[in-house]
C-alpha cells in the first residue's frame, strides 16, 4: 500500500469564550475543527473515501468488517446481551450460567427469533462456550461497567519526536476494575485466528490511550483511585481473547494522517480529489471492504438523464449538513470538557440530578438537584421526547437516552433501553435537541445517508424509466420535463 | 361512521370551500403524468393560517379513500404534532382506525382505537396481523424522518393482504422542510418499491421555517421547487380561523415578514369574539380579578400586555429561558380565563382541543408556568411549537424577554421570528400578548404588531 502522507495539522479547537451562550453566532463554516470519534479515526485510517462518506454522506459502515446480508445490527445485539448477561451474574440474579440457561436468556432477549438464532449460532454460542469457565467466576458484586464513553481534547500521539494532541471521544466495551481490564469486543473473527482483528487493535489501543490522557479529577467518584496504566488490554473475538500491547509506535506515527484527512474533508470541497487518488482498493487491489460494492462501486443508472444537474444541487448540500451536525454536536462535545458542571448548569446545557430509585430493570426515578429546574426539564422532555443521561462524568461516563415516563412531584421516571449496571448514581441531563432549539442532531446523519442514496437511484429500461415516478419528478426538477401545478383543463 | 355519511361530510365541506381551495383538492387528486409525456403534475399550495391548508390536505386524501381506490395516502409532516392535527381532522370527517392510522417510533404508544400505532424504523416489532391492517388503511401518518415505516408497510411481503404497490406523497408544513429531508424521505418509497402517482406540498412559506445554521440550506422545499421548475402555487388568501382585530394583527406581521398579499377574512369570522354563538363562551366578570379585567374580557379580542415593568429572564435548562414574574402574570391570567368563562354550560377544558392555550417559543418559560398551575390544569400551556396546525378560541403569548438593552434572542432571528407570527395566527376569538415595549421595540415584526390599530394596550405592574 503506498498512501501518500499528509503533513500534521494543528487540531483547531474553539476559544473558551466562543463555548458560552452569546460567544460565537453559528452560521456558516465553523472556525473550529470537529471532535471525532475513535471509528472516524479508524475510517480515515483505513480509506480516505471510507472517511469522506462517513462524513459527508453519513454512511457509518465500518470499512474492514463485511457485513453478511442479514446480520445488520447483529453486533450491536451482541454488545448489550453480554453487557445483561454479565451484569445479571454480577447482581445475583444468574448464578452460576450454563450454556442453556444463557441461550434461553438469549432467545428472550427480544428480537425476530429467525435472527437471535442465528446470532447465537454464529456468535454468542462460541463465545459463551469459551466462557463458561469465566462466568463462573464472576463473584456477586464485582466492579465491571459496560459501554462507558470516554473523551478527552488533548489525546497525544507522538510524530518523528514530537508531540501533537487531537480531541477523541470513544465508547469502551467493558471495564472490569476488579480484574484490571478493559475489553474490547467483536464478532469479526474466526476460530483459527492467531491475530485480533485489525481494527479493533487499534479500536482499543486508541480508547486506551484516551483514558490515560484524562486527569483524574475528571474522572467520576467511583474511579477516582483508579490507575489505569496497570490494566491489560483485550480484544475479544467469539471464540478467544487477544491481548493488545499499549505500546503501538507505528500506528501512533499513522494516526496524524487519519486526523488530516478528517480536518481537509471536513472544510475543503478540493480534498475530494485527493481522497480519491488515494482510495485504498486502486493502490491495494484484492482489498476486502464495506464500502467497495454498496458504496464505492455501485451501479451507475441510464436514467434519470437529468442526475449530473441534480448532483449539482445536492453537493451544495452534503457539507453544510455535516457543519450544521459541527455547529450542534461537536461543539457541545468540547463544552462538556470544557466547561465546570456550574457553567453547563447556569448556560442551561446540563442539569444534574441523582437517581432516587430504581424503579425496574428499564425505570429510573430521578430528581433534579436544583429544584427550580424541574419544571423547564419536564417541559423540554415532553417536546423533545427524550434526553441524554451521564451517568459519570462527561469524560468517563455511562451515556444513556432516556425518554419521559411519567413526572412527578419534583422528581420524575424516565425509561431507558439499557440493561446493566450504572456507574454512579448521579447523573447528568443533557438536552437532546440543536443550539436552535428544534430537532435531535442523530437526524443529520440520515437525511445525509438517505440523500446520498437518492442521488444513486434509477432505471436502465427506458420504459420503465418513463413510468417510474421518482425517475421522471427528477427529470421535471432538473431536467427536460415541465411541472406543472394542475392539469392545464383546471386553469381557469 | 358509514361511508355514505363520510361522503355527505366531504361534500359539505368542498361546497364550503372556495374556488381556491376546491382547485387544489383536484390537483392533489391528479396522477402525476396525468397531462402526458412532457409534463410532471405537482401541486404546491401555499396556504397562510387558517386558510385550510390542512383541510384541502384531509379533504383530498378522504376524496381519495371514498373513491376506493387501492391506494395509500403516505400524509408527512415535519413533527409529530402536525400529523396528529391531521389525524383528528380526518377522524371528525368520520373516518376510523381501519382507516387512517399515525404511525410513531415509541411501540409503548399503540393505540388503534385513536389509530396510533408505535412501531421500530423497520417494522420489525409488529405482527402479520397488524401489517395486514396497516396495509389496507387508506391513510397512513408520519413524521418525514420516520417515513420509513409509513412507506414500509405496502413493502412488506407474506401477510396475505393484496395491495398494490403506489401511494400519494403528501407533505404538509413544508416551510419546515428543507429539501435534503424531502429527498431523504422520498428514497423510502424506492427501497420498499413503490411507485407513487402523485407528490404534493403544502405549507405556508412563513410560518416555522428550515432551522439551521447554513445558509445553503435555509430554502424550504416549497421554494426549491418554485426555483428550479419555475412552477406557481396554489395560493389560499381566505382566513377562516380569526376574528378581524387578530387577523389585523397577524397581517401586521405579515406586512413586517414581507409577504406577498394580505389575508382576507371570510365574513362568518370577521366578528366572532368568544361570545359569538359558534365559539359559545360566556364570561362572569365578577369571577374576575378586578385587575385583570381589562386583559381578560371579550370585547377586546387582541390585547397586548407591556411588561415592562416585570423582572427580567433568565437561562434554564436546553439553553431555554424562563422570566418568572412574566410566568406569574400569564398564570393569573390563565386561572382568571379557567375561572370566570364557561363554555357551553361547562368549564374550560385544557384537553385537546382545547379552549385556551397559554403559549411560549421556550420550553423554560412553559415549564416555569406548568410549574404554578394546578396539575390538572397543566394541559392549558404548550410551546407555539407544539401548537403549530392547531387554533384555539382564546391564546395568551408570553414572549418572556425583558433585557434592557434590548436583546431578545433568536425571536430576532431571521430563520425563527415565525414563532410570532404562529403564535399569534393560533387565535380565533381573543389574543392576549404578553411583551416588553421596552425590550421589543426597534425590533421590527413587533414594531409592526405593537402598531395594530385594533390593540388594545394595558400596562402590567410589579404584584
Amino acid at each position: 500500500m503506498n498512501l501518500s502522507t499528509r503533513a500534521p495539522v494543528q487540531w483547531r479547537r474553539p476559544l473558551r469564550n466562543w463555548l458560552e451562550r452569546g460567544g460565537i453566532y453559528p452560521s456558516e463554516r465553523p472556525p473550529f475543527d470537529p471532535f471525532p470519534t475513535v471509528s472516524d479515526v479508524i475510517s480515515a485510517h483505513f480509506c480516505p473515501v471510507a472517511i469522506l462518506h462517513r462524513l459527508l454522506h453519513g454512511i457509518e459502515l465500518s470499512p474492514g468488517l463485511i457485513a453478511q446480508r442479514g446480520r445488520e445490527g447483529a453486533g450491536e445485539l451482541y454488545h448489550s446481551f453480554i453487557a445483561f448477561l454479565k451484569s445479571s451474574i454480577t447482581n445475583g440474579r444468574l448464578r452460576p450460567p450454563s450454556l442453556g440457561m444463557i441461550r434461553q436468556e438469549f432467545l428472550r432477549f427480544g428480537g425476530d427469533p429467525a435472527i437471535l438464532a442465528e446470532i447465537w449460532r454464529s456468535y454468542l454460542e462460541p463465545w459463551s462456550r469459551n466462557r463458561l469457565s469465566e462466568l463462573a467466576g464472576i463473584s456477586q458484586g464485582e466492579r465491571m461497567f459496560f459501554e462507558v464513553t470516554v473523551a478527552s481534547e488533548y489525546v497525544p500521539f507522538r510524530r518523528e519526536g514530537q508531540t501533537l494532541t487531537y480531541p477523541l471521544r470513544g465508547v469502551i466495551d467493558e471495564i472490569n476494575l476488579d480484574r484490571q481490564l478493559i475489553i474490547e469486543r467483536t464478532i469479526v473473527g474466526g476460530p483459527d485466528d492467531q491475530e485480533p482483528p485489525e481494527s479493533e487493535a487499534r479500536q482499543l489501543w486508541l480508547l486506551w490511550k484516551i483514558l490515560s490522557s484524562i486527569r483524574h479529577d475528571n474522572f467520576p467518584r467511583e474511579l477516582s483511585e483508579v490507575d489505569f496504566s496497570n490494566f491489560h488490554l483485550v480484544v475479544e473475538t467469539p471464540f478467544r481473547p487477544f491481548p493488545v500491547d499499549k505500546q503501538n509506535r507505528e500506528f501512533e506515527e499513522e494516526v496524524h494522517d487519519a486526523y488530516t484527512w478528517i480536518r481537509d474533508l471536513t472544510l475543503n470541497p478540493r480534498s475530494i480529489p485527493a481522497a480519491y487518488d488515494n482510495q485504498r482498493c486502486e493502490l491495494q487491489p484484492g482489498l476486502q471492504c464495506n464500502f467497495m460494492y454498496s458504496v464505492c462501486r455501485r451501479r451507475r443508472f441510464q436514467y434519470p438523464r437529468a442526475r449530473p444537474a441534480m448532483h449539482q444541487e445536492f453537493r451544495h448540500w452534503y457539507r453544510p449538513l455535516l457543519w450544521e451536525l459541527i455547529w450542534d454536536w461537536h461543539l457541545l462535545q468540547y463544552k462538556l470538557l470544557r466547561l465546570p458542571t456550574n457553567t453547563l448548569e447556569e448556560e442551561g446545557w446540563a442539569v444534574r440530578a441523582n437517581v432516587a430509585s430504581f424503579l425496574s430493570q428499564d425505570m429510573v426515578e430521578l430528581e433534579i438537584v436544583r429544584e427550580e429546574e424541574t419544571g423547564p426539564v419536564l417541559a423540554h422532555m415532553q417536546d423533545a421526547g427524550k434526553c441524554e443521561l451521564i451517568f459519570g462524568t462527561p469524560f468517563v461516563g455511562q451515556r444513556v437516552e432516556v425518554a419521559l415516563q411519567e413526572p412527578r412531584e419534583n422528581r420524575f421516571v424516565v425509561r431507558t433501553e439499557r440493561r446493566y449496571i450504572l456507574m454512579s448514581n448521579s447523573t447528568l441531563i443533557l438536552p437532546d435537541i440543536t443550539l436552535l432549539e428544534s430537532r435531535p442532531w442523530y437526524l443529520t446523519r440520515n437525511v445525509q445517508r438517505n440523500m446520498f442514496r437518492f442521488e444513486h437511484l434509477g432505471r436502465e429500461n427506458p420504459a420503465t424509466a418513463g413510468q417510474d415516478s421518482l425517475v421522471q419528478l427528477i427529470e421535471g426538477l432538473f431536467g427536460a420535463r415541465v411541472l406543472r401545478r394542475e392539469r392545464s383543463n383546471g386553469s381557469p | 361512521m358509514a361511508l355514505r355519511d363520510i361522503r355527505d361530510r366531504v361534500g359539505v365541506v368542498r361546497s364550503r370551500f372556495d374556488t381556491r381551495q376546491n382547485r387544489s383538492v383536484d390537483a392533489f387528486l391528479d396522477d402525476w403524468n396525468s397531462e402526458g409525456e412532457n409534463s410532471f403534475i405537482f401541486p404546491v399550495v401555499d396556504g397562510p393560517p387558517g386558510t385550510g391548508k390542512t383541510s384541502v390536505g384531509v379533504i383530498a386524501a378522504a376524496e381519495c379513500m371514498l373513491e376506493q381506490r387501492d391506494e395509500q395516502i403516505i400524509y408527512l409532516c415535519y413533527g409529530h404534532f402536525a400529523t396528529d392535527v391531521a389525524r383528528q381532522k380526518l377522524f371528525e370527517l368520520g373516518f376510523g382506525s381501519d382507516q387512517v392510522v399515525r404511525l410513531t417510533p415509541d411501540p409503548r404508544e399503540t393505540e388503534w382505537a385513536r389509530g396510533i400505532v408505535g412501531c421500530s424504523y423497520n417494522l420489525s416489532d409488529l405482527d402479520h396481523n397488524t401489517l395486514r391492517r396497516l396495509q389496507r388503511c387508506g391513510v397512513l401518518l408520519c413524521t418525514l424522518h420516520g417515513s420509513g415505516r409509513a412507506f414500509g408497510v405496502r413493502g412488506v411481503r407474506g401477510t396475505g393482504a393484496r395491495v398494490r404497490h403506489t401511494c400519494r406523497v403528501v407533505v404538509d408544513e413544508f416551510s419546515q422542510v428543507p429539501p435534503p429531508l424531502w429527498f431523504a424521505s422520498l428514497i423510502r418509497a424506492r427501497d420498499v418499491d413503490l411507485n407513487p402517482t402523485s407528490y404534493a406540498l403544502l405549507g405556508d412559506p412563513y410560518q416555522l421555517p428550515v432551522v439551521t445554521t447554513q445558509p445553503l440550506l435555509q430554502e424550504n422545499v416549497g421554494e426549491f421547487v418554485g426555483r428550479v421548475s419555475g412552477g406557481g402555487l396554489h395560493e389560499l388568501r381566505t382566513q377562516h380561523r380569526m376574528h378581524e382585530d387578530i387577523c389585523d394583527a397577524v397581517n401586521s406581521l405579515r406586512d413586517a415578514l414581507q409577504c406577498p398579499y394580505r389575508l382576507e377574512s371570510a365574513e362568518a369570522v370577521r366578528r366572532r369574539d368568544l361570545t359569538h354563538p359558534e365559539l359559545n363562551f360566556r364570561w362572569n366578570e365578577n369571577a374576575c380579578p378586578q385587575d385583570l379585567r381589562e386583559i381578560v374580557s371579550p370585547s377586546y379580542p387582541f390585547v397586548i400586555v407591556d411588561t415592562s415593568g416585570l423582572g427580567r429572564e433568565e437561562r434554564c435548562f436546553g439553553g431555554s429561558l424562563r422570566n418568572d414574574d412574566e410566568a406569574e402574570l400569564a398564570t393569573r391570567i390563565a386561572m382568571a380565563i379557567y375561572e370566570s368563562y364557561s363554555r357551553n354550560g361547562r368549564r374550560l377544558t385544557p384537553s385537546e382541543p382545547s379552549d385556551f392555550k397559554v403559549l411560549s417559543p421556550y420550553s423554560g418559560q412553559v415549564g416555569s408556568i406548568q410549574q404554578r398551575l394546578p396539575p390538572e390544569l397543566r394541559g392549558f400551556c404548550t410551546t407555539i411549537y407544539r401548537s403549530q396546525g392547531r387554533e384555539y378560541p382564546c391564546v395568551i403569548i408570553s414572549f418572556v424577554w425583558n433585557d434592557p438593552n434590548g436583546f431578545i434572542g433568536f425571536l430576532q432571528d431571521p430563520r425563527l421570528r415565525a414563532q410570532t407570527y404562529v403564535g399569534c395566527s393560533r387565535a380565533q376569538g381573543k389574543l392576549v400578548a404578553l411583551l416588553s415595549h421596552r425590550c421589543f421595540q426597534g425590533h421590527r415584526d413587533f414594531d409592526y404588531l405593537c402598531r395594530t390599530a385594533s390593540a388594545h394596550r394595558v400596562e402590567a405592574r410589579p404584584q
